[in-house]
């Protein structure tokens, strides 16, 4: 358990009631005690200027006590800020101290030197600065001892009274501890470097505006505590890349897709069996990689790692060619639904925001080759590139529909302009497009596919005759899968459908015909 | 263009001198505005511009200089500034072709007018100052380069001295401590120069200046309407309208240099609740308004009656009284490096820097 840090705060009050402000008058108190951070003993006006926040200014003796100076000198202490002024005792008006009481800021009057207070103040600062300064060395040693990334954020987080504490990359949360506040918060923010130089991180402290936290000792704790989760995440990356040897030596004697699963696995039955791989044992595999495929971007695999202890923190994330590479252990279907649903709930906004997609095996009955369940992942996390950054996609979700994501569509829409120049030129050619297409999707039905339309079977049949009249070979069972397809990259690459209907276009509840 | 001055005239000025300089008695300023007005029954004073004259011509400064007593108590004879003159030309062997005032408000402001009809010298729309400063080195023409002497004074008793000293603040020693054994005032004469001098170095048209303000305050209009003619003709503007909630004596060290005790008042302006301290010292040095500096030497600073819109005196500054607290810029001459070295705060002993000068 770590022991809070102990409140060193000075203030105002405290100091006039049994610290180095005793031997002062007040003339006037502010009704909330100023925290007192440093002072400065001034013998020009434009010093003031320079003054840090909850600085106490005492005006030295030299610069007389004149109510102008004093004014000044108030106004000043206020637009800087500052604690409390203190000024030779002198018979002041009460224009003065009125000033004071509009400004809001601490008048007191030395019954001495001015010079004596300030020295008396500073020896009190300086005490309760050490106090810190040991604070901060207990801090170091206690977090020292911890080994995890989780171990040292707990720790962080119970230094500062348990403020939500997080490891940032990029504005995606790697690993937090603590409350996140959930009112308006002050963001301190410390440079960790990283695990990977090429990755900048940042360790956040979120601290509630209504915390007493002082947040320059804040920051003070987020610095001293940095090396540490620097340490911890540098050995927490390197143990999970000698637990993912296997995973990834596995993708990568897996490169040569003619070969099926099972000859693979018969062939390196003893290096997978030296692997750790056990044969009939069902595996789930996730596969992640860049959601634009001609993408380069910074080495990813510690803050993936880090994010990847969120899904299933005991099978490790290996870094193979083309992406990540994870395999779970899946004795039930529950295990994979449950594994997707992670994925979705808890990586897929930092994925979007790291310009990934991931992929998924498919849970199958039969103990699939470990091979072909790692195929379905990439084949599925392929397929999620063209649905956007961020998209997981499941191989059970896809099937043989994964084929099309392999077409390629250029090719095919030139097949389109040369074989099909009528329809293509055709004005009317998107409505005929998107009627075909949906009439081969619903097997040849005309009501499904006018369904399916919202058009009225009557506009689907005219659509289809024109599309035959336009040369589109329909009434060729031979050449019904070619079509199929190039209406397909057709219709994904015809522009959106308008939401105000056309007036021209009659609706299936209409009893009109189509003219 | 040169003008005749009228009984009207002299009337107006003896108001816009006052309201130049508000926190000086104006006693003397009326006093000789009688007399002035009364001497034009049989005489006339001309005022020119500096340029209708050769460039050659041989131009002096008139003014009082006084160091405690109020001119008032103890009257001039009447030969006092002629006398001065006469020392002058006996001293350089020249005539002196037109007059100017030594500092366009307060009593100097209106003395050359008197001396003008004693000598039949014309008053020349100019003066080196552009206001009233307490010390004589405080002028554009020294800040110009022009030599302050030689320096003529004459005192009540007819006692004449000629200072001759290189150094302006030398200058100002000598003759601070021979008005002392004079007897409290001295006429003096000083910054002989060529009108070529005076037309590159003075600040012009303040003679001018001192009527028309005089037309605006003595015209019989509401104190707003005042308010805006000055703001369109001199550019001022209002810092505060406020109620005076304490005034107090001494509040710093006077600096032996300086002629005499600083004072400060305090008001409240009633609407925003801001608090405003003038310090005043001769003049009104500094205004704070909440502590923060709104006018600062050698900014003028003047206080108006904010029901009849008249000049206040510090006698009308008394607990419970509104006034409207006035600022106008100095000449631009005082706003220069040089200028704010000689005319800021600090060179009153108040260690401030002006506003402008943090500004570059």
């Amino acid at each position: 358990m770590v022991r809070p840090m102990k409140d060193t705060r000075l203030d105002v009050a405290g100091l006039l009631a049994h610290g180095s402000l005793r031997g002062t008058t007040p003339l006037y108190l502010t009704p909330a005690s100023a925290v007192i951070e440093s002072v400065v003993l001034v013998s020009q006006l434009e010093a003031i200027q320079r003054v840090r926040p909850n600085t106490v200014v005492v005006l030295s003796a030299e610069m007389g006590s004149g109510g102008w100076l004093v004014s000044a000198a108030l106004r000043h202490a206020w637009e800087r800020r500052a604690s409390a002024v203190v000024v030779a005792g002198s018979t002041y008006s009460s224009a003065v101290i009125g000033l004071a009481e509009r400004l809001g800021i601490t008048l007191l009057a030395s019954e001495g030197n001015p010079a004596g207070v300030a020295l008396a103040l500073a020896a009190e600062i300086g005490a309760a600065l050490s106090v810190v300064d040991a604070e901060l060395a207990r801090f170091a040693r206690a977090v020292a001892k911890d080994s995890t990334l989780t171990d040292v954020l707990s720790t962080i987080s119970g230094e500062l009274d348990g403020v939500g504490v997080s490891l940032e990359y990029d504005g995606v949360v790697l690993a937090s501890a603590g409350m996140a506040p959930r009112d308006q918060a002050e963001v301190i923010t410390v440079d960790v470097g990283a695990a990977n130089a090429a990755v900048p991180s940042a360790l956040t402290a979120r601290v509630p505006a209504s915390s007493v936290l002082n947040l320059r000792l804040v920051r003070s704790i987020l610095e001293v505590a940095a090396p540490s989760v620097k340490a911890a995440w540098l050995m927490g990356d390197s143990r999970d890349a000698v637990r993912a040897v296997p995973t990834a030596a596995l993708a990568g004697l897996n490169q040569s897709r003619g070969s099926s699963g099972g000859a693979f696995e018969e062939d390196h039955r003893h290096l997978l069996s030296q692997l750790g791989w056990r044969r009939h044992e069902r595996y789930v595999a996730v596969w992640i990689c860049p959601g634009d495929s001609n993408a380069s971007g910074p080495d990813l695999t510690a803050v993936l790692r880090l994010l990847w202890r969120k899904v299933a923190a005991r099978s490790p994330l290996a870094e193979v060619d083309g992406g990540w590479l994870a395999l779970v252990p899946a004795a039930h279907e529950a295990v994979v639904t449950q594994l997707e649903l992670r994925l979705k709930a808890r990586l897929r906004p930092a994925l979007a925001e790291l310009g990934l997609v991931a992929g998924l095996s498919r849970w199958v009955e039969e103990a699939p080759p470990l091979p072909s369940v790692i195929q379905e992942a990439r084949l599925a996390a392929v397929s999620a590139q063209s649905a956007g950054q961020g998209t997981v996609l499941g191989f059970a979700g896809l099937g043989v529909a994964a084929a099309t994501t392999f077409v390629d569509q250029d090719a095919v829409a030139l097949v389109a302009e040369l074989t099909l120049p009528r329809l293509m030129a055709s004005p009317g050619r998107d409505a005929i497009v998107a009627a075909v297409a949906a009439f081969l999707d619903h097997r040849g039905s005309v009501s499904l596919a006018a369904a399916a339309l919202d058009v009225h079977r009557n506009t689907l049949q005219a659509r289809l005759g024109r599309a035959r009249e336009l040369g589109v070979p329909l009434d060729n069972p031979s050449e019904l899968l070619s079509v199929h397809l190039v209406l397909n990259v057709l219709r994904a690459g015809a522009p959106e459908k308008p939401t105000s209907k056309d007036p021209h276009e009659t609706r299936k509840d209409s009893h009109e015909f189509p003219v | 263009m040169s003008t005749v001055l009228t009984a009207e005239d002299v009337g107006h000025l003896r108001t816009g001198a006052h309201f130049l300089a508000c926190a000086i008695d104006p006693t003397a300023i009326h006093v000789y505005a009688g007399m002035i007005q009364e001497a034009m029954q049989d005489r006339s004073v001309e005022l020119i511009t500096v340029d209708e004259l050769a460039s050659d011509d041989l131009v002096v400064a008139v003014g009082m200089v006084t160091q405690g007593l109020f001119i008032a108590d103890m009257p001039p004879v009447g030969d006092e500034f002629t006398g001065c003159i006469e020392a002058i030309e006996t001293r350089l062997g020249r005539k002196v072709r037109a007059i100017y005032s030594l500092a366009a408000a307060n009593i100097n402001g209106i003395i050359p007018l008197m001396v003008g009809l004693q000598s039949s010298l014309p008053v020349i729309d100019s003066d080196p100052m552009g206001r009233v400063f307490p010390l004589i080195s405080q002028t554009t023409l020294n800040i110009g380069g022009v030599a302050i002497g030689p320096i003529a004074l004459m005192g009540v008793t007819g006692e004449r001295a000629v200072v001759e000293a290189g150094d302006p603040q030398r200058a100002e020693t000598l003759v601070r401590a021979l008005v002392t054994e004079l007897g409290g005032w001295a006429a003096t004469v000083m910054y002989p120069c060529s009108a070529r001098q005076l037309a590159e170095h003075g600040v012009h048209g303040s003679v001018s200046r001192m009527i028309r303000i005089g037309q605006i305050l003595d015209a019989d209009t509401s104190a707003e309407s005042k308010f805006l003619s000055l703001s369109d003709f001199l550019g001022v503007t209002r810092i505060a309208r406020a109620r005076v909630s304490h005034i107090e004596g001494l509040s710093r060290p006077t600096d032996l240099g300086l002629p005499a005790q600083p004072s400060s008042v305090t008001l409240v302006d009633e609407t925003t609740g801001q608090i405003i301290r003038l310090e005043i010292q001769n003049e009104i040095l500094l205004v704070l308004v909440d502590g923060a500096v709104a006018a600062a030497v050698p900014d003028m600073v003047t206080l108006l009656n904010s029901e009849h819109g008249s000049v206040a005196s510090l006698e009308d500054l008394r607990v419970g009284n509104v006034v409207d607290v006035l600022k106008l810029n100095a000449a631009p001459q005082w706003y220069s490096e040089a200028g704010l070295d000689l005319a800021e705060p600090a060179a009153f002993g108040i260690p401030l820097k002006h506003p402008r000068r943090r500004h570059g």
